[in-house]
């Protein structure tokens, strides 16, 4: 019986850190090279400016998302817990990043 | 639009910007770290769904921690770009106004004389021009250039490091987003050279200077203190060189594989002159704690250098002294130095009041012939003189270009023996002095080609000086046209001071506290008092 003895709350706790951690992510800009272009007319590297902005962004939506989505099942496994039911059922797959 | 003016549109402030807008969002990112723990999922969850929300969390942490790498790799970048233009951008407007000051203008990357400008506008000073436009725009194109890497390197998504935790992330980006230093140009001219140095950073300089002496210690054109301090750091390099080929040369396996590379000549010489070299570096070492070690070079079969008397990077004066035969470092640069001090400190006594200043390099950046059984036939050709004349005009218009913004008032080329064939050689190849001196000379080829102002080639010769009647190489310049002769016996300057009268081959400079007139010849010449120069009057008394 490898889930008894968590307590819900602990995982309401890392349910919250981790929406948390969301929404920190979100306010960081993943666009903050773009100006590169304007002082760099030009320059190779404005040409690659807005495409390592799009590049962050993708990258801090998918952290941003998976983060989400784990403390939804996070959440999730608590209520399940609340049900005395087993907390295995909760599926974490597919919350790993595409990229590394 | 060409790269000029391109380079000229980036501005190093909104860069700057960028960079510190970096810094802030690196901030908040690394901030995350706190929420990443209160994330951890609880230790005493066990079981497949435990596991793969511990997984999760590892995967985005690992993420977070590449993104923290990123920024804080692109934000060393862009303040990395951003500095370095701004010190373009300096050198642009240097460049500008002094293209200005001398009748020259740029326009879109390229020196041209000024609207209404005088006539031949000097083309020395617009060879300086156009290696300095050429390397900012070599610079410029450098900082895009690494900028760019950086960018793609955060787009391939490779190349990260292992760090575990925020800080070391941060720390590993910051350093992988420093620019490389920019090397010179290869086989770059003086002028080119000191183009390149007036962009690089203090830091920079600095870190060459200690890390790479290899590459400045004798850089033409590069500031004489550079050089010198480069070479400082080189002399204990080159005798742990020089001692361990002395070790391995004991090792006949070593000799063999040797000699099948460079040839057993090479290798016999290498051998014979491993301890003059040490000998020769000792010296130097020695000579640098007065003087200044403008050159070194312990590649030949033997050591080459110069010695700077007084402070050539700001002297209002300089003179470049070359010997003649039987001239080695290891056996006559600490007497050479000696005699051309007190030449210096006359020529010094004779700007007494000015608040000006003289600065004597002694050359032996080539390997003259010795009276030896192998070498003494050498001396009665003229190739070691000519392949030091390569080398010694390349010294002199590194001079010239070093000094282009602060130019001396005057240099004075001096040449003593084979070393005056060696001068006159090099004067025809570079017209970076103002005057040429030579002392005993056996002949310079005749003075046909001479790049020396007219009446500005001085001869000297003393009495029972066999080897400068010779006229071994075209001709006594005694017999020369265009050539002063001075006076090298005893004489009474204007001023009533009694001059001594030097003798033999070796007497024109001699570290012995009196003043020969030969020696106050010379230092009237560095000077350029024509007024106190005493010429001699019978020129076919000798």
């Amino acid at each position: 019986m490898p889930d008894i003895g968590v307590a819900p709350r602990s995982l309401r706790a890392a349910a919250k850190g981790t929406r948390e951690l969301a929404d920190e992510l979100r306010t960081v800009d993943p666009r903050v090279a773009d100006p590169i272009a304007r002082a760099m007319p030009g320059s190779g590297a404005a040409k690659h400016a807005a495409q390592v902005g799009d590049f962050w962004q993708t990258r801090l939506s998918e952290n941003v998302s998976s983060l989400e989505d784990r403390a939804t099942k996070l959440a999730e496994a608590a209520d399940t817990y609340d049900g005395g039911e087993r907390a295995g059922e909760a599926d974490f797959s597919g919350l790993t990043p595409a990229e590394t | 639009m060409g790269d000029w003016d391109t380079i000229a549109g980036w501005s190093p402030a909104e860069l700057k910007a960028v960079g510190d807008d970096l810094a802030a969002e690196l901030k908040r990112l690394r901030g995350t770290e706190a929420e990443l723990r209160d994330a951890t999922t609880p230790a005493e969850w066990e079981g497949e769904a435990a596991e793969a929300a511990k997984r999760s969390l590892a995967e985005i942490e690992r993420g977070l921690l590449h993104r923290v790498e990123e920024f804080a790799m692109l934000r060393a970048a862009v303040d990395d770009a951003a500095e370095r233009l701004e010190r373009l951008h300096g050198a642009m407007h240097g460049a500008a106004e002094f293209a200005r000051a001398h009748d020259f203008e740029i326009a879109g990357g390229v020196v041209r004389p000024r609207p209404g400008a005088p006539a031949n506008p000097d083309p020395d000073v617009r060879a300086h021009l156009e290696a300095q436009v050429q390397q900012i725009v070599r610079t410029g194109l450098d900082i895009d250039a690494d900028l760019t890497t950086v960018m793609r390197s955060v787009l391939d998504g490779k190349g990260h490091s292992d760090a575990s935790t925020m800080t070391k992330a941060a720390a590993a980006g910051a350093e992988s987003g420093q620019s490389t230093l920019l090397d010179p140009p290869k086989d770059a001219t003086p002028a080119q050279n000191k183009a390149w140095w007036d962009t690089l950073s203090d830091d920079e300089r600095k870190w060459l200077i200690a890390q790479r002496p290899e590459l400045i210690g004798n850089r033409k054109g590069i500031p004489y203190q550079a050089r010198h301090e480069a070479n400082v750091n080189r002399i204990a390099l080159e005798r742990e060189k020089l001692r361990e080929l002395r070790e391995n040369l004991k090792d006949w396996t070593f000799v063999l594989e040797r000699a099948k590379e460079v040839g057993i000549g090479k290798t016999i010489s290498d051998l014979r002159g491993i301890d003059e070299k040490l000998k020769a570096l000792d010296v130097l070492e020695r000579q640098a704690e007065d003087n200044s070690i403008v050159s070194l070079d312990t590649s030949g079969d033997r050591v080459r250098a110069a010695v700077a008397i007084g402070d050539v990077d700001n002297a209002d004066y300089v003179a470049v002294y070359t010997p003649g035969m039987n001239s080695a470092v290891e056996d006559n640069m600490n007497r050479y130095v000696d005699e051309l001090r007190e030449v210096n400190q006359y020529a010094q006594d004779m700007l007494a009041g000015t608040g000006e200043t003289v600065a004597t390099v002694v050359w032996m950046d080539y390997e003259p012939p010795k009276t030896s059984v192998d070498e003494i036939v050498e001396g009665i050709f003229d190739d070691r003189a000519e392949d030091g004349a390569k080398r010694l005009a390349a010294e002199l218009e590194g001079l010239e270009a070093s000094r282009m913004d602060d130019p001396p008032e005057r240099i004075t080329a001096i040449g003593h023996s084979y070393g005056s064939l060696t001068t006159a050689l090099a004067l025809r190849e570079s017209d970076a002095a103002d005057a040429f001196v030579s002392q005993g000379s056996p002949g310079w080829n005749g003075d046909d080609g001479l790049k020396v102002p007219a009446g500005e080639l001085y001869n000297l010769r003393t009495d029972g000086d066999l080897i400068a009647g010779s006229g071994w190489y075209g001709g006594s310049p005694e017999n020369y046209d265009g050539v002063r002769q001075l006076e090298t016996d005893d004489a009474v300057t204007a001023d009533g001071e009694r001059l001594a009268g030097s003798e033999g081959h070796s007497g024109y400079t001699e570290a012995d506290r009196r003043q020969s007139t030969s020696e106050y010849n010379t230092a009237a010449v560095i000077t350029g008092r024509d007024d106190l120069l005493i010429e001699r009057e019978h020129a076919d008394s000798r």
